[in-house]
């Protein structure tokens, strides 16, 4: 039934653009994905020096302020976590009585040994459930359990992909350990990453992971988010508020020299 | 929601006669019209990547069969189902079905012109689902009964005062008319129902045929929400609404994002490639996409108005309109208004339906010049009365305003014959001695010219025509 309605559409369209033959020519997509400009752009990010990535950031340092995005830089994780702390303890909870934090599970988030830090706070930190095996899925009721520890968070911790200098745009690709709600539901975003993970622009990205995506790789994965500052509404005579749904700010930590 | 000429003509004379409205969306002109010029010059490509976005979605629409086929089918391999609709009835039946299957009883919605379109919410809610719209603003207009008068800002229409009232009366909360307390309000009570919600309805920005994604940009997070939180996800989009790769997704989303709202990148970008994989803990179990049809195919047909399905709706001609500025959305009557729906309503309903639509615009091209993708409206615009001046076979349409016709064949007729001219000038400079002046003009014609000076007096023929003068100097 949707197989013969699929046919019917199909051939309807392909009708109206003046197409007689039955099945269609061949796809052939324009082959626009590899000109010149994106080679050349995936070049250019492979080949970036320290001064490349410190010129990046001072593109950040301009574009952060636009939209409202925190951003911090550090030299050491130690300093990282002092900075993320120093942010957690003047959070408010938002969504429950108790200030709670919930992270990915991230090798970057671990050098940053956040349990202990935020045990001294005497703020729980919540981690996603781990998966026994690949293939053993969750049950609704553990999906349920996070998704509530999620909703009442303060603070959510993340790890981005990328982050796009140009625009203050955070890449946050969907797998397993890297829930998209904990840079959703909690009050507050905190991101981190290193200064090689930095990208001028869409263009950069995009040129990225089409090229990875033709190597066959699952690069854009089930959900990719792009993330450019706290959520915010004008819905209201046009005026600018911060916190619509989303969280309502959101801080990007970069360590340097790494 | 009805369009015809009276509404129109009602619609519009309510909105002028509105001194909140009038301002208020002069200043939404004033800030994005100005803002999203801007903002084509900063681009880095500069402005000239408006032209090439225009090949790019024209080369999309002209390859739309291949497209279509290699989206389905990789949104299939991606775990998803593709629904085809020919029409509206069919996309609702579909939604409902899915519904009825997964049990749903509340649905959250993301903001989507599409599914005003279709009309999707009041068979949810006669199938006894709740339905919440969950963009502030669409959830303002629908706690206020009213439909949508923009298409990006939804309530545009609506002041503070409004707004505090309403929720006090349907929310029960402390009157407030701060926008920030008003919004956090919002926050509160919709947060429930995004994580109640057993389905997630959304539009579709675009669709990546090369990778199989759909493509949703927003600024609150409701989108986020929608297509996260709840068990199910259904996105509905209109055919056209495809690109081919991931290289020309760049700049159709950037190009997006500034005619929308003057920005480089609204705040969250969503790629949504199909349901949950095992070992994620977030995301739907279930995600269909419903392409729709209902009078595209007929458009795709007839290459002078083929280019309108170019338009990936950022509303960025709405931001320029003059017509628009004057008279809302409400008067447009339909779900698509300001100069792109006044190209595709007619188109979408009938020609003959929507005459006053595509007559009411002025022709002044500002909408072609803010338009991401450079399309010429006001060629369409002209295409559309020309169909309605002869009739159109293809389009069933009727020849309307005939006695318009009559008069310029008349005034062809004495334009080609002096002396006939001549002798028509001269009697009506005599007869119009008889009218109703005041200062130097004619207050009032009569029928059926009298429409003309309802609103506005007009200039008498001179007593001697500017032929004669040039003959005897």
């Amino acid at each position: 039934m949707a197989e013969h309605n699929e046919q019917q559409f199909l051939s309807r369209v392909r009708r109206a653009l003046g197409r007689s033959n039955r099945s269609g020519k061949p796809l052939t997509t324009p082959d626009l994905g590899f000109t010149d400009q994106i080679r050349s752009a995936i070049k250019r990010t492979r080949n970036r020096q320290d001064a490349d990535f410190s010129a990046l950031a001072d593109i950040l340092k301009t574009a952060a302020p636009e939209i409202n995005l925190g951003v911090e830089f550090t030299d050491t994780a130690d300093r990282m976590r002092s900075a993320m702390m120093a942010r957690i303890e003047q959070a408010d909870p938002e969504w429950g009585d108790k200030k709670t934090v919930t992270a990915w599970r991230h090798p970057l988030l671990e050098r940053l040994e956040l349990d202990a830090a935020l045990s001294r706070l005497n703020v729980p930190l919540y981690y996603p459930p781990v998966a026994v095996s690949a293939a053993d899925d969750f049950s609704n009721a553990e999906c349920d359990e996070f998704k509530t520890r999620a909703a009442k968070a303060t603070v959510g911790i993340t790890a981005a992909d990328f982050c796009l200098a140009d625009t203050g745009t955070l890449v946050l690709r969907n797998r397993p350990d890297h829930p998209r709600i904990v840079s959703l539901l909690p009050s507050i975003h905190m991101a981190a990453m290193t200064m090689n993970q930095l990208l001028l622009d869409f263009t950069e990205l995009y040129a990225i992971l089409s090229d990875e995506f033709r190597q066959g790789m699952d690069t854009v994965t089930n959900a990719m988010t792009f993330v450019s500052g706290p959520s915010k509404t004008a819905d209201i005579e046009a005026t600018l508020v911060h916190g619509a749904h989303g969280p309502r700010q959101v801080c990007l930590f970069i360590l340097r020299g790494e | 929601m009805t369009h015809n000429p009276e509404n129109y003509r009602q619609g519009a004379r309510r909105a002028i006669s509105n001194p909140t409205l009038q301002a208020s969306i002069a200043n939404l002109q004033e800030r994005l019209g100005k803002g999203t010029a801007e903002a084509y010059q900063r681009l880095k490509e500069g402005p000239a990547l408006r032209l090439k976005a225009h090949e790019m979605r024209m080369s999309a629409i002209d390859n739309l069969d291949g497209l279509l086929r290699q989206l389905a089918g990789k949104v299939r391999e991606n775990g998803g189902s593709v629904y085809f609709a020919k029409d509206a009835a069919a996309a609702v039946n579909y939604c409902l079905e899915v519904a009825e299957k997964n049990g749903v009883r509340r649905v959250v919605k993301g903001k989507s012109m599409i599914t005003e379109e279709i009309n999707l919410n009041p068979a949810l809610e006669s199938a006894g689902i709740e339905t919440v719209e969950t963009d502030l603003g669409e959830y303002l207009v629908q706690m206020a009964g009213e439909p949508p008068s923009h298409m990006i800002a939804p309530a545009i229409h609506k002041i503070r005062r409004d707004i505090g009232r309403l929720f006090t009366e349907k929310l029960g909360v402390t009157y407030t008319e701060n926008p920030s307390e008003l919004t956090r309000i919002a926050r509160r009570a919709l947060r429930d129902k995004f994580i109640s919600a057993d389905m997630g309805i959304t539009g579709c920005n675009l669709a990546c045929a090369e990778t199989g994604h759909a493509v949703l940009v927003s600024n609150e997070g409701n989108i986020r929400m929608t297509t996260t939180l709840p068990r199910v996800h259904v996105a509905i989009m209109g055919m056209e609404r495809i690109v081919a790769n991931l290289f020309d997704l760049d700049i159709m989303i950037r190009l997006l994002c500034r005619g929308a709202a003057a920005q480089k990148i609204s705040t969250y970008v969503s790629h949504i490639g199909g349901p949950r994989a095992p070992g994620q803990l977030d995301g739907p179990d279930a995600f269909h996409l419903v392409v729709l049809d209902n009078g595209r195919t007929k458009i795709l047909g007839d290459t002078t108005f083929r280019e309108i399905l170019g338009c990936i709706r950022c509303a960025g001609c709405l931001n320029v309109c003059p017509v628009y500025r004057k008279i809302g959305g409400h008067a447009y009557g339909a779900a698509y208004v300001g100069p792109v729906g006044a190209v595709v309503t007619p188109l979408l309903t009938g020609i003959n339906n929507g005459r006053h639509l595509c007559r009411g615009e002025t022709l002044c091209g500002a909408c072609k010049a803010a338009c991401p993708v450079d399309l010429d409206i006001p060629r369409m615009l002209v295409a559309l009365r020309e169909k309605l001046a002869y009739g159109d076979e293809h389009w069933q349409v009727k020849p309307d305003g005939m006695a318009e016709r009559a008069a310029m064949g008349i005034w062809s007729f004495l334009v080609t014959h002096p002396p006939l001219y001549d002798a028509a000038f001269r009697t009506c400079a005599h007869i119009q001695r008889l009218l109703p002046m005041e200062g130097n003009m004619i207050r009032r014609l009569p029928p059926p010219f009298n429409t003309w000076t309802r609103k506005r007096d007009m200039m008498p023929l001179a007593d001697i025509s500017f032929t004669r003068k040039i003959r005897n100097p």
